[in-house]
């Protein structure tokens, strides 16, 4: 009934074919793909360049045998720290690319990719004091001392 | 939102340890240390682990100069993502960082409605220091059901290792509900004390010996028989552990409004 492979056209004009059976993991293109019926044009994603679409496809083409998420998140999202060893490895690119994925996967629509998404950006915060924290992100410290002292005390719930 | 922990052996009424009876002093301490320890370890961690690079280092460094970029730039509902997969003690670092992080987490509705009412079992995590085990949105879901996990009934209490609701006949009667000393649980289960207790949430007491006040801990059974499964090592499809173990089951309770 339809053709096994669709071509994709990224923010900055390259034209990515995908095998079909991966582009729909991403349930913006399988909703789109139900209400157009077949297309052989490409589909134009404008909100993702070519590097991150890539990106974005290897992961699908990886976890395309995954069994499809149901709606119930309550299993899926328990355990924080527990990202498989491959979308460990497939995650360590620097920031910018990995805000951009994330933002990629919440625009396609890609539960599984924005939850290790998270989950990684999670893992960069955790165990880290506020000035590592601001180190690693770039944040400024826009607070007074006074203010400073105030948040300390707040946060000591086990000090009466 | 009340909440004590109870702990006993097969005779209800026996060791009973409240930890509201236990002077603040020595828990304050503790915590202390629990909170530093904590962060050196995650530290220690993350350097075995693949490390990220700072933004300095960024391929696309020239759109960087112009515009300072980070996670807090992300969608409002991403950023919420993140932050329910953060545990309390992250978070509370999360929000000395600056002005922006702290009205983020603040307006947070899961943050906002845990502190509120549920500030007692938030202090009783961090007393037996399992806060770091479960993040915010695990804690959240827990919090806001009201049934006991394994029957169904309404469950006032909750379990600290599992952070699962639980109602009291299951916390007494139900395998699921056992804890015990962490020495005697490993020894059965064959876990090495120095490498594996991390994997675990430990809970960290107090005990009065008749002198002084000595740090226990002790761990679930039924997790400690699941890691040692995974970790496949021998001996861990035997029932019960020793009889030096005892059978003691613990709980925590939290009589939620």
């Amino acid at each position: 009934m339809s053709a096994t492979t669709l071509r994709f056209q990224s923010s900055d004009g390259v034209v990515i074919t995908i095998d079909r059976d991966v582009a729909q993991r991403s349930v913006l293109i399988k909703n789109l793909l139900e209400d157009l019926g077949d297309t052989t044009e490409a589909i134009p994603i404008p909100n993702v360049n070519e590097a991150v679409l890539r990106k974005v496809i290897e992961w699908c083409e990886h976890h395309k045998g995954d069994p499809p998420s149901t709606g119930d998140d309550d299993d899926s999202r328990r355990k924080t720290t527990d990202i498989d060893e491959w979308d460990q490895k497939f995650m360590q690119v620097d920031q910018e690319m990995l805000f951009e994925i994330i933002l990629a996967a919440n625009y396609l629509d890609i539960k599984g990719l924005l939850d290790v998404g998270c989950k990684t950006v999670a893992n960069m915060i955790k165990g880290k004091s506020p000035e590592e924290i601001r180190k690693t992100f770039n944040i400024q410290n826009d607070f007074t001392p006074e203010e400073e002292d105030q948040i300390r005390r707040e946060n000591e719930w086990a000090e009466e | 939102m009340s909440s004590g922990l109870a702990y006993r052996l097969e005779e209800p009424g026996m060791n009973v340890l409240n930890l509201y009876s236990v002077p603040r002093a020595p828990f304050r301490r503790a915590v202390k240390r629990y909170r530093k320890e904590i962060l050196e370890h995650q530290q220690a961690q993350r350097q075995e682990q693949p490390c990220y690079q700072p933004l300095a280092s960024s391929s696309l460094r020239k759109q960087k100069q112009q515009q300072e970029s980070s996670w807090i730039l992300l969608p409002l509902e991403i950023i919420r993502m993140i932050l329910l997969d953060l545990d309390m003690l992250a978070l509370s670092h999360l929000r000395s960082v600056n002005k922006t992080t702290k009205q983020i987490i603040d307006s947070l509705p899961e943050y906002h409605l845990l502190q509120t009412h549920a500030a007692d079992t938030l202090r009783l995590l961090d007393l037996t220091q399992c806060t770091h085990h479960f993040s915010l949105g695990q804690l959240y879901r827990e919090l806001r059901h009201p049934r006991c996990h394994t029957c169904g009934d309404f469950g006032p209490f909750l379990y600290i290792p599992t952070c699962s609701r639980s109602c009291f006949a299951c916390n007494r009667t139900h395998r699921q509900y056992c804890i015990a000393p962490i020495e005697a649980v490993f020894q059965w289960y064959g876990l090495s004390l120095d490498n594996d207790w991390h994997r675990l949430p430990v809970i960290r007491t107090l005990d009065f010996n008749g002198w002084a006040y000595q740090e226990k801990m002790l761990v679930s059974m039924a997790q400690a028989k699941a890691l040692a499964l995974q970790l496949n090592t021998p001996r861990c499809d035997a029932g019960e552990p020793a009889q030096g173990a005892g059978r003691l089951r613990g709980g925590l309770g939290g009589l939620s409004a």
